[in-house]
């Protein structure tokens, strides 16, 4: 974190390869925190684009460098809220998932076709059971079980009270918890 | 604690983010002694494990190594620009310094410095070149002069010509008005 105050700072200061370095750091957990949000890959890849399109121009308003991953945080989610939106994105259960077939794609090759199947099938219903969740509640999980924020700084990236993101967490894990159940997996 | 109280606080139970506290103390109690609290704490933390299946992975195409390039493609361009405005610059000064002439005519236009120029010694003859441009002229000349001499020669007698034919004509007027007289 430290690192990525110092590249901030450098930029600031006019050193135009620290926002390189910022962009290497930052790159892969801004496309999974898309990619989690959106549920499709090629979506996250433009949203990554977009972030730090939209970071490298709005920087320079930055007061605390500290607080850069909140804030940059706050820029995907907006992103992906604007994707979601222009997308009509409205998704039940049932709906087959938007990029199933790259589910394959990580998985180590080691693994039996019988197992191999198992997984890409529970990752399936894992997802359609986060892209049946609101808003606050998808991003809630997201940011708490994926990204690893404390509850104080998801409460900081939401721009709400503690009180509130500890609520939205807990019913976002009720919510996945029921369609969990309702797509077979309980 | 009732049992809706401490669904509020499972998050805290979930995550321990500040250690055993006291107030989670109270709430582990009750969790230890209510089944139906227990029950939904264990199947919130499988919900939790089920999530963690859903694991990271890379971005499909890397956007540093892409933003690198253009940054270096838009240094190199602004060196390149650079580069040559200096050396217009430099040319400039040379071009002014010699005094450089740039001449635009029909046939094209001709570039002249005086940076080096030497007076040259005079001379008293013509190259072959130059005996021809004279020689030219003076034929080119010659032959005007001729036409317009003709020309004027050819002016002349037309008007002579016209005076002969109006005096013919008043003499030849007055002996046919005498020869009607006299008739």
């Amino acid at each position: 974190m430290m690192e990525t105050e110092e590249a901030v700072r450098r930029f600031l200061d006019g050193e135009e390869e620290a926002f390189s370095r910022i962009v290497r750091h930052w790159e892969r957990k801004v496309y999974n925190l898309a990619w989690r949000m959106v549920g499709n890959r090629e979506d996250a890849q433009d949203i990554v684009q977009e972030t730090f399109l939209s970071a490298f121009k709005s920087i320079r308003g930055l007061r605390d460098p500290g607080s850069f991953a909140t804030w940059l945080y706050q820029i995907t989610l907006n992103h992906c809220r604007a994707r979601r939106r222009s997308r009509g994105f409205v998704q039940s259960l049932n709906d087959p998932g938007s990029d199933e077939a790259g589910n394959e794609r990580d998985l180590p090759s080691g693994i039996p076709a019988k197992d191999r199947g198992d997984r890409v099938e529970t990752l399936d219903i894992i997802q359609k059971a986060m892209a049946g969740l609101s808003e606050d509640h998808r991003s809630a999980i997201v940011l708490k079980e994926y990204v690893g924020l404390s509850l104080e700084e998801l409460a900081n990236v939401m721009e709400c009270p503690l009180s509130t993101a500890k609520s939205r967490v807990y019913h976002g894990l009720k919510d996945v918890q029921r369609n969990l159940k309702r797509l077979g997996l309980k | 604690m009732r049992c809706d109280e401490i669904h509020e606080h499972f998050v805290d139970l979930l995550y321990d983010e500040d250690g055993i506290a006291p107030a989670n103390r109270e709430l582990q109690d009750h969790v230890r002694t209510c089944s139906v609290c227990c029950q939904e704490l264990e199947e919130l933390k499988q919900t939790r494990k089920y999530l963690k299946e859903w694991k990271d992975e890379s971005p499909l195409r890397s956007i540093s190594s892409a933003r690198q390039e253009s940054l270096l493609k838009k240094r190199s361009n602004w060196t390149y620009l650079r580069y040559a405005a200096v050396a217009a610059m430099v040319l400039f000064c040379i071009l002014a310094l010699a005094n450089t002439e740039v001449t635009m005519t029909n046939s094209g236009f001709s570039i002249r410095t005086n940076l080096f120029r030497r007076d040259l010694p005079e001379r008293d003859y013509y190259t072959k070149s130059e005996m021809r441009d004279i020689m030219k002229r003076a034929l080119d000349d010659s032959e005007t002069y001729i036409k317009d001499v003709n020309y004027l020669m050819l002016q002349q007698m037309r008007d002579t010509i016209e005076r002969d034919r109006w005096v013919d004509l008043r003499l030849v007027r007055g002996s046919a008005a005498r020869n009607g007289n006299r008739n």
